[in-house]
This record gives C-alpha cells, structure tokens and sequence, in this order.
C-alpha cells in the first residue's frame, strides 16, 4: 500500500526551533513539506493559482498556531488537515464554475511510459468530477481519511460522504472502462490482426 | 499477469503523479507572515499613543478650567451656586443678563482659541511629510471623520460649549498621534 506523500518525518528539534520563531527552521519545514502540500491542494481545487492560494493560507495558518502544536497527532496528519480545509475554503470562496481550460493549462504531464495513457485518462477524469465529489474521492482513497472526518471538514454527514464517494468512484471507473473499451476497439480496427488473436 | 486492484483505491489514484510546489510560493508566505508581525507590532503603540492622547486632551481641557476658576460652569460671580430656573424677578429687568449665559459664551471663545491653536499645530505637522504608518493612518482618518461630523453640527448650533470642548478633545487626539509620528521619524533619523 503507497503511503500519502505527506508522510514525512520532521525532526523534533527543528519542530521545536520553528515553534520559538525560528524563520529559517520554518522554512525547512516548508521545504519539507511545499510539494506534497501544493499536490494535495491542486488535487482538490484543480486549478494551479487556487491551489497556490491555498497552500499559502495553510502553511500562513500552521506557522501561525504552530508554537500551540502539542503533538497529540503527528505533524504532516495537522499539516495535511490544514491543507485540506483551506482547500475547502478554497472552495466555497471561488467562483462555482471554473472554465476547464484554466485547470488544464497547467496540467501536469506525466512522463511516457507504460501508465502515461492511464494517469492522463485519470487526470481527465478527476477534472470532470464535481469539486465535491473529487474532495472526496481523493480524502478518501488517496489520503485515507475517514468518512466521519470528511462528513465534518466538508460541514455533511456521514452517510452523504459515503454516498458521494461511491458516486464517483463508479463515474470514473465507468469512465475509464469506457475509455478503455474505445482504445481496444480502435486498435482492433487499425490492426485487423489482433481480432484473430 | 494482472496487478489486482487495491479495495482502499479501486480507481488507483495513487498512481498520480505530485505536483511540484511553485517558486514563489515561500516568498509569499514570509511576506504574508511578516505583515502580521508588524501589524501586531504596531498594534500596542498605536492603542497606547490613542489612550495617551484621550488622557492629554483631559488634561487640556482641565488646565483650561484650572487657569479659570472664576468661568467655572456651576459657579456665579458672587461664588453662588447658579440656579438653572431663573426666578421672574431677575428676568423682568431688562438690563439682566443670566451669569451662566456669560460664561458659556466665555467658554465658547476659549476653546474656540484652542479649537484654532491645535489646527495650527496639526497644520504644521502635516508639512512635514514622513511616513504614515499603515494603523496611524486609520486612526488619523478615523479622527478627522470624528471632527467633521462634530463640525457639522457646530453648523446648525454654532454656539455650543459642549460640541467645542468635543472638537478640541479630538484635536488633541489627533495631535497626539502627529506627535508620536514626529517621535518615531526621530528615533529613526537617530539611529542612522
């Protein structure tokens, strides 16, 4: 099972150098944890300048109540959920229509390999779920968080998280068995070869 | 062979690549961090030199009576406690002016005086152009709009103590926080 990418371990003594103020201990931990933090913000709002906006706010706010950190949980989990509700907030704050080509200008482009078609089919699909339903999704199965807890940071109830994700799920797996459908059948019509086999 | 599909991520989500966060991004949370930090900086100095002002603009105004014990409001020439119901005796002369109209029209010209000595100050302040501290600036508007609604109804009751003795209280309110600015600007030019 793939660990979410947050799962970093943070010296104490550098937690604790940031605690009293320290800039630069604050920007290792940044540095630390930028790119996992700006992943999960782009996954969930899909567009680049939201999700710059967003890991701004959150890490603005961490560093903030960062001296009222007590370690009851550890670091990168409240990292994480600070994320993850700017993300929110993010969210209800924006316009609801983002126009899809300001999402994808930016859109990551994964290297070519085996998986490249795969992740770029799922990049598409991800982008064509509600930004409720992709919160969800990717909470849910990427970065494992519970139903009780999403039911909450997102102001719903349990049974509606547990709906919506099994919504999505079956759209993007629908979708892609669509998809994939499609490419075998127009590789069959190119290759008349294959049918035989 | 097939990779089986895990149950926990069955559209395989984690196979996404992450995303590199932007350049720029830190740049923009020192900036935003260190804006706080200078605003609660600011923050106390600002709210001490309002509290500062509000007690000198007392003091001025208690200096003023202090130096004129004899214009005191509830005190006549003869050092009688003035009567507000004035008996009918006293207003069928006609050579009778009430004690107490008097002194409100004295009190009236004295602040008046100081009401035109403040603006003066302020005025020179207001040359010397050093900068305004982002909260120093609110407080100064806040002031200024303060002293033209007070101006306003001088307007319709031009002869109103109370309404003066407001102006000059604001007056030297606003004086006050010039004073603490002309201050800083110093302490800075010294440490240079």
């Amino acid at each position: 099972m793939t660990e979410s990418i947050f799962l970093l371990k943070l010296e104490k003594r550098l937690l604790r150098d940031a605690q009293q103020g320290d800039q630069l201990a604050c920007e290792k931990i940044y540095r630390l944890y930028a790119s996992p933090a700006y992943s999960l913000a782009r996954r969930m709002l899909t567009c680049p300048e939201h999700a710059k906006e967003a890991t701004q706010d959150a890490f603005v706010s961490a560093f903030r109540q960062l001296s009222r950190f007590q370690g009851e949980v550890p670091f990168w989990a409240w990292l994480k959920r600070i994320v993850s509700n700017a993300s929110i907030d993010m969210i209800r704050r924006r316009k609801p229509e983002v126009s899809l080509d300001a999402m994808s200008g930016d859109a990551h482009h994964p290297s070519e390999d085996d998986g490249a078609e795969n992740q770029l089919l799922l990049e598409q699909l991800l982008l064509s779920l509600s930004d409720e339903d992709r919160v969800i999704v990717w909470l849910h199965d990427v970065e494992g968080y519970k139903h009780r807890e999403i039911a909450s940071q997102l102001g719903r109830s349990v049974s509606y998280s547990k709906t919506r994700l099994s919504r999505a799920r079956a759209k993007l797996l629908c979708h892609a068995d669509i998809s994939n459908k499609e490419n075998t059948a127009d590789q069959h019509r190119l290759n008349p070869a294959l049918k035989a086999t | 062979m097939k990779k089986p599909i895990p149950l926990h991520d069955p559209c395989q989500l984690r196979s996404l690549p992450g995303y590199d966060a932007p350049d720029d991004l830190w740049s923009g949370i020192q900036a935003q961090l260190s804006t706080t930090e200078s605003l609660q900086a600011n923050h106390r100095p600002a709210w001490l030199a309002l509290a500062a002002s509000v007690l000198l603009g007392i003091f001025l105004v208690n200096q003023f009576y202090l130096q004129n014990p004899a214009e005191q409001p509830y005190q006549t020439d003869q050092g009688q406690v003035a009567d507000n119901n004035v008996t009918p005796a006293k207003t069928a002369d006609p050579e009778y002016i009430p004690a107490d109209s008097i002194l409100i029209e004295n009190q009236t010209e004295r602040l008046l005086a100081m009401s035109q000595t403040l603006e003066d100050r302020i005025e020179n302040y207001k040359f010397q152009n050093g900068p305004v501290s982002a909260r120093e600036a609110i407080v100064i508007a806040e002031l200024e709009d303060m002293i033209a609604v007070v101006d306003e109804q001088l307007g319709s009751q031009n002869a109103d103590p109370e309404l003066w003795y407001r102006r000059v209280t604001l007056l030297a309110d606003l004086v006050a926080v010039y004073d603490q600015r002309r201050n800083r600007d110093y302490s800075q030019y010294v440490a240079l």
